[in-house]
């Protein structure tokens, strides 16, 4: 039953070629299901081959399909082929799964925009891309899926693009992943000088026979971080995160927050051995995580525009599963990924609610008490506030909790305080966005307040459904304390994540720590009760109080001002000074000579063809003779 | 193996073009489209009888016609290409007054002679497939009886074909005077054997060469292309495009290659043909810059195209030909189609300035015209990329680093004509209403299969080099 | 080599006996002397006069019956060796030609007018 699985891709791209094709002469109602039965399809085919997989002994994995040679050129091979293990099937289960509902969400929330069937198109497109990236069995094939999630991520961010922050957001983001992009390439060209071939089973295989040195292994693993940081939104590569908040709130949902900003999360993941195996890299890919999890957070913390809070959260949240898969916890960064995709693309999408039924108001003080007006949209955002805070018995708490307990357990103590205070944060500022939303008094607008309704079903649904996920769904992860088998999630990963060497700690730290971080969570969530709803004042006097640090944090730091004047300027000042002076008169001129040259030449060449067949004849003949002539002298 | 079965394919293609003749001459001109449908079916019997054959290495009049795969790929290759140029050509003849049955029945003659040519290694019979090929060529030229233009083409591709035949045979004259053999292998040993009557043999071999020249349009045996492509109606043009190029390329490469491996690659024959070679590709596309008519800077450009090819046939490298020769029929079919998408009833536009905004007005032939341009110009992703790359790469393998430095160098210029029909196309303002006729779906179903061949074999190009592979082992 | 020296031997007394002539002889012009003589025609004419093409058809089918019968001699030859396949060979070649005169027939070659 699992051999289906290399059929899961092909649906969308079909479905969304066909919408390119014919899409002007379909009818909404046959996008719409066209498109989501596409999706729906795929996941279909990804929960039977899951089942399969249920039932095939661990040695089996991973399952390689090769579709056909792609590309040879001298000993360097490289098939169209993808395999399918534990990892790939959680993977292809929350794109299919979570991009399906967000499908049928976004078929009520783009319902009116004029793009719709192009929409639907470039969603597809995604969902392929972000397929064949999960399921390939090669580095280069990975590379495509990694570049085609890019270019659609940057069609969707730009979607709007008669908006210029739109189009300026989508070039951001587009730029921005390129230099990540520039490391992942260095790093699978040097995989492939070191093992010679891009296979995943290839590398782990050298790795195993110890190949290549240890230090050349902490380059690759570098390079290859760096391309994750790009593709993951983190420091210093985040900055692209919030501007793609653009896009339609669906995308920001499935893209930016539950799908492709995990793609490096999943690649660290995937090449868990090389990882493992140089110890620096993994020591760097904890610290950055648990820096961009903190830093993140603190600019959440004064964000008014509610998707902006959303997607630094998201940039911290991935921090944290970067500190898990840097500690060598991988199982519990994948399922941070996994509950993470849940709660995250609930939060967003009830904001999308929110912000659909203000008419597109994105401004939290320009909210408030909208408790009562949106009664199908509350109950779900509040469960993924606190699923994400990491209350307990909440997808969120077993994830972030089993990532916090392991980095503890490895002795990573900065990097667990660092995880623990971002925790309090987060808790802090989810919270803040639910009091200004939803409770306090009513700050919105009159236009906005005279079309103030309720989302349609196919949105709401979804949201329901979701929110259904983000409370179960971390009950197939549950601490160790409650017994060595307790964690589902980790045994099944066990064909891909060799359990390594794991830090022991016994039972009563552990439930401490466990004690700790709900300590922590109440302890933001109660801030935040107190700042915003009981004592409005307080977070005025603390602004008038510290106006440099509100400044910093409300600012983002200036870190897009710091890269503007670091980086862009002078770039654009170099090449603008490029241009002026090599440009115009050096290539230019060599150009309109080389130009002119050849223009010469193909007129004097041309004099020759008369249209005369004597002169042809004559031409043939010289040509012989002075062939002849050359042969024999 | 000696079996009739070497036969049969060519049988299958020669009979279809008798009947077709015949009943050219008592169908009403309505019904002239089922010639079409024969000669598809023709083509379709002889495509499954020589996938039959493939690996089988079948012969037939004592090792004359030899169905080796390489002939078979080749084979392959001209029936979708005549199949191709049949479906553009079903409406085209119509609308351009030369609807003519004779239009299938030459091209399947013209077929049989290039499959004649490709399955001997014996010279007589190559001979003999040559001329099939060459007359029927001649009067595919002159189809449109009324057009001065057309008329005109066919009676200088006669002329100057005539001419180099002349040529060819005197050399094979030679030839077998002094080395009392014809067939390839047997030349060869002649040549290894030693300096005796070598004088005479290489003049004999030079004239062949000369012939053979002429027949891919190499520099300076070129002067007829230009011309003819120009004055036929389009769909034989993208016939003679790729037809007796590829058969001509196949011809040579057989006789030059093992030529090559006895010793001769640092010769004067080698050193000369380095020469055209170069001389081709940037005379070709030097000339190409100046033309205004579309058909005549294809005919440069396939001349320099045919440069390009003579630095596969110099580095002996039969896989990176037969790739190369299988992609170009695709690009160059696929271009000489979209110009045909681009006519109407008694008239065509094949001026420069009638493609001014056409990219807009007919964004989908626009589009698919695009990529064929950008294929020819050698862009990645398309397949034109890929076919210069593997050949530049074989070509700098065998030390001819130099020559490929100029077919660069070439490729380079030949991107300024190409971008500007699409500058045309998406830049400027239409000159004037250019209007076309729609209806003709077979016209489009070529466009689309060139287009998926010219993408599919620049992405994944896996399954054909495979084939290639088989087939080029027979070749050298 | 011989030939070499053969070429340019006999190459270069052309070249030389030519020059010679015009360098020596005498030069002695009218007008009447410049104008290009053929045998038996006027040297300037308008136009080339069109002749019917009917000639060239017939001479074409007349071409392919009579290489037929060229054909047919060592055919004749060897027919006691091969017997059967010979027949049928000759009855295929047959049918081609056939194939063509009805083709030419029915397209008007043979209607004088």
């Amino acid at each position: 039953m699992t051999d289906v699985f290399w059929l899961i891709p092909f649906a969308p791209v079909l479905s969304s070629l066909v919408l390119v094709v014919f899409g002007s002469k379909l009818s909404k109602k046959w996008v719409s299901v066209q498109a989501c039965g596409a999706v729906f399809l795929s996941f279909v085919f990804a929960l039977v081959a899951f089942l399969g997989s249920l039932k095939i002994s661990p040695e089996e994995f991973p399952i390689v399909k090769t579709l056909f040679p792609w590309i040879g050129a001298g000993s360097f091979q490289a098939g169209f082929s993808f395999q399918f293990d534990p990892l790939s099937a959680v993977m292809v289960l929350v794109v299919t799964g979570v991009g399906f509902l967000i499908h049928l969400y976004s078929v009520g929330y783009m319902a009116h925009d004029k793009g719709y069937t192009r929409y639907f198109a470039y969603l597809n497109l995604f969902t392929f891309a972000m397929l064949i990236l999960v399921l390939a069995s090669n580095m280069v094939l990975m590379f495509v899926g990694w570049e085609g999630v890019g270019l659609c991520s940057y069609l969707l961010i730009g979607f709007w693009f008669e908006k210029p922050s739109a189009a300026a957001a989508g070039k951001k983001a587009f730029i921005v992943n390129r230099i990540g992009d520039m490391g992942f390439i260095l790093g699978l060209l040097f995989i492939l000088v070191a093992v010679g071939s891009s296979e995943f089973s290839a590398i782990n295989k050298a790795i195993g026979q110890g190949l290549f040195p240890q230090a050349l292994a902490t380059l690759i693993a570098i390079l290859l971080f760096v391309g994750a940081t790009g593709k993951s939104a983190q420091i210093p590569l985040y900055v692209w995160l919030p501007d793609a908040m653009e896009g339609p709130t669906p995308v920001s949902a499935l893209i930016h927050a539950a799908t492709m900003v995990t793609a490096g999360v999943y690649m660290v993941a995937r090449l868990n051995l090389l990882f493992a195996f140089s110890g620096t890299a993994a020591d760097i890919v904890a610290l950055v995580g648990a820096l961009t999890a903190v830093f993140a957070a603190t600019m959440a913390l004064t964000q008014n525009d509610i998707k902006r809070v959303l997607a630094y959260s998201t940039i911290s949240q991935l921090g944290y599963m970067f500190i898990g898969c840097g500690v060598g916890a991988y199982a519990a960064g994948v399922f941070h990924l996994y509950t993470h995709a849940f709660f995250k693309s609930l939060l967003f999408l009830s904001a999308g609610s929110v912000i659909h039924a203000l008419s597109g108001q994105q401004d939290m003080r320009k909210m408030g008490g909208l408790r009562k007006y949106l009664p199908r949209t509350f109950p779900p955002f509040l469960i993924g506030a606190i699923a994400i805070s990491g209350i307990p018995f909440l997808s969120g708490f077993f994830s972030k909790d089993a990532i916090l307990t392991e980095a503890f357990a490895q002795g990573q103590y900065f990097v667990w305080a660092l995880g623990l205070t971002g925790a309090v944060m987060t808790a802090f500022y989810m919270f803040r966005l639910i009091f200004l939303t939803f409770y306090g008094q009513e700050r919105i607008e009159h236009e906005a307040k005279h079309h103030l309704h309720e989302s349609p079903k196919s949105m709401t649904v979804p949201l329901a459904i979701l929110a259904v996920f983000s409370v179960i769904a971390g009950y197939v992860g549950l601490p160790a304390v409650l017994g060595e088998k307790a964690d589902l999630f980790k045994r099944f990963l066990e064909p891909v994540i060799k359990p390594g060497a794991e830090g022991h700690i016994g039972a009563g730290t552990e439930w401490l720590l466990m004690l700790a971080s709900v300590a922590v969570a109440a302890v933001g969530i109660f801030a935040a009760y107190v700042f915003y709803l009981q004592k409005p004042g307080i977070p005025h006097t603390l602004v008038a109080r510290f106006p440099w640090l509100y400044k910093l944090l409300y600012n983002k730091y200036f870190v897009d001002e710091i890269y503007g004047a670091v980086i862009v300027n002078p770039l654009v000042k170099g090449s603008d000074w490029v241009y002026g002076h090599f440009d115009l008169k050096v290539i230019d001129g060599a150009l309109n000579a080389s130009a002119s040259a050849t223009g010469f030449f193909g007129k004097v060449l041309s004099f020759v063809q008369t249209g005369f067949v004597k002169d042809y004849a004559l031409v043939f003949l010289l040509g012989a003779v002075i062939f002849l002539g050359v042969l024999l002298f | 193996m000696n079996s009739f079965g070497a036969v049969v394919p060519l049988l299958v293609v020669v009979g279809a073009a008798l009947i077709v003749f015949l009943l050219e001459a008592f169908l009403k001109k309505e019904n002239k489209n089922y010639l079409a449908y024969l000669s598809l079916l023709a083509l379709i019997g002889c495509g499954i009888l020589s996938a039959n054959a493939w690996n089988g290495g079948l012969t037939y009049f004592d090792g004359m016609l030899r169905l080796d795969n390489a002939a078979l790929f080749l084979t392959f290759l001209f029936l979708i290409a005549v199949a191709f140029v049949i479906l553009i050509g079903m409406k085209y003849i119509s609308l351009q007054d030369a609807n003519h049955g004779e239009f299938y029945g030459l091209l399947l003659l013209a077929l049989s002679g290039l499959m004649i040519m490709v399955s001997s290694t014996h010279f007589i019979v190559i001979f003999l497939g040559l001329e099939v090929l060459s007359v029927s060529s001649y009067s595919l030229a002159g189809l449109k009886r009324k057009d001065d233009k057309s008329s005109e083409s066919a009676v200088k591709y006669f002329l100057m074909g005539s001419f180099a035949s002349a040529f060819l045979v005197f050399g094979l004259a030679i030839l077998f005077g002094t080395a009392q053999a014809l067939d390839i292998p047997g030349l060869v040993d002649f040549f290894k054997a030693g300096p005796d009557n070598q004088v005479l043999g290489v003049v004999g071999l030079g004239l062949v060469l000369v012939g053979f020249a002429f027949k891919i349009a190499i520099v300076p045996f070129h002067m007829w292309a230009p011309d003819v492509y120009e004055g036929a109606p389009t769909p034989v043009t993208a016939f003679f495009s790729i037809g007796p190029k590829a058969a001509g390329f196949a011809v040579l490469i057989r006789l030059l290659a093992p030529y090559w491996n006895a010793g001769f690659r640092s010769g004067k024959l080698f050193g000369f043909l380095w020469a055209l070679a170069a001389l081709t590709m940037l005379a070709g596309n030097l000339i190409a810059l100046r033309q205004n008519n579309i058909k005549r800077m294809f005919a440069y450009s396939s001349i320099a195209y045919a440069g390009y090819m003579l630095i596969a046939v110099l580095a002996g490298d039969g896989a990176g030909l037969l790739f190369f020769l299988t992609i170009y029929m695709f690009m160059s079919i696929g271009a000489f189609g979209s110009l045909i998408a681009l006519s109407r009833k008694g008239r065509e536009y094949n001026e420069l300035g009638d493609f001014a905004g056409v990219g807009f007005k007919y964004p989908w032939i626009g589009a698919i015209f695009a990529v064929f341009l950008l294929s020819l110009a050698g862009f990645p992703p398309t397949a034109g990329f890929l076919a210069k790359f593997y050949v530049f790469v074989a070509a700098v393998n065998q030390g001819l680093t130099p020559l490929v430095l100029i077919a660069v160098l070439a490729s380079l210029i030949s991107v300024y004509y190409y971008l500007r029909i699409i500058v045309y196309m998406y830049m400027r303002e239409p000159e004037r209403e250019v209007s076309i006729e729609m209806e003709n779906p077979a016209l489009y179903l070529v466009l689309f299969l060139c287009l998926y061949g010219v993408l599919q074999l620049g992405l994944f190009p896996g399954n054909v080099l495979y084939l290639i592979k088989q087939a080029v082992a027979a070749l050298l | 080599m011989e030939l070499v020296f053969v070429f340019l031997i006999f190459g270069l007394l052309g070249v030389v006996l030519l020059s010679m002539n015009a360098l020596l002889g005498p030069k002695k012009t009218n007008p009447d002397k410049e104008k290009p003589f053929e045998c038996g025609s006027p040297y300037l004419q308008n136009e080339i006069k069109p002749f019917p093409i009917k000639f060239s058809l017939v001479a074409f089918v007349f071409l392919l019956f009579d290489i037929e019968v060229v054909f047919f001699f060592p055919w004749a030859l060897i027919f006691k060796e091969m017997r059967g396949p010979a027949l049928v060979i000759m009855l295929a070649y047959g049918a081609v030609l056939a194939a063509g005169f009805i083709y030419a027939w029915k397209k008007g070659a043979f209607e004088w007018d």
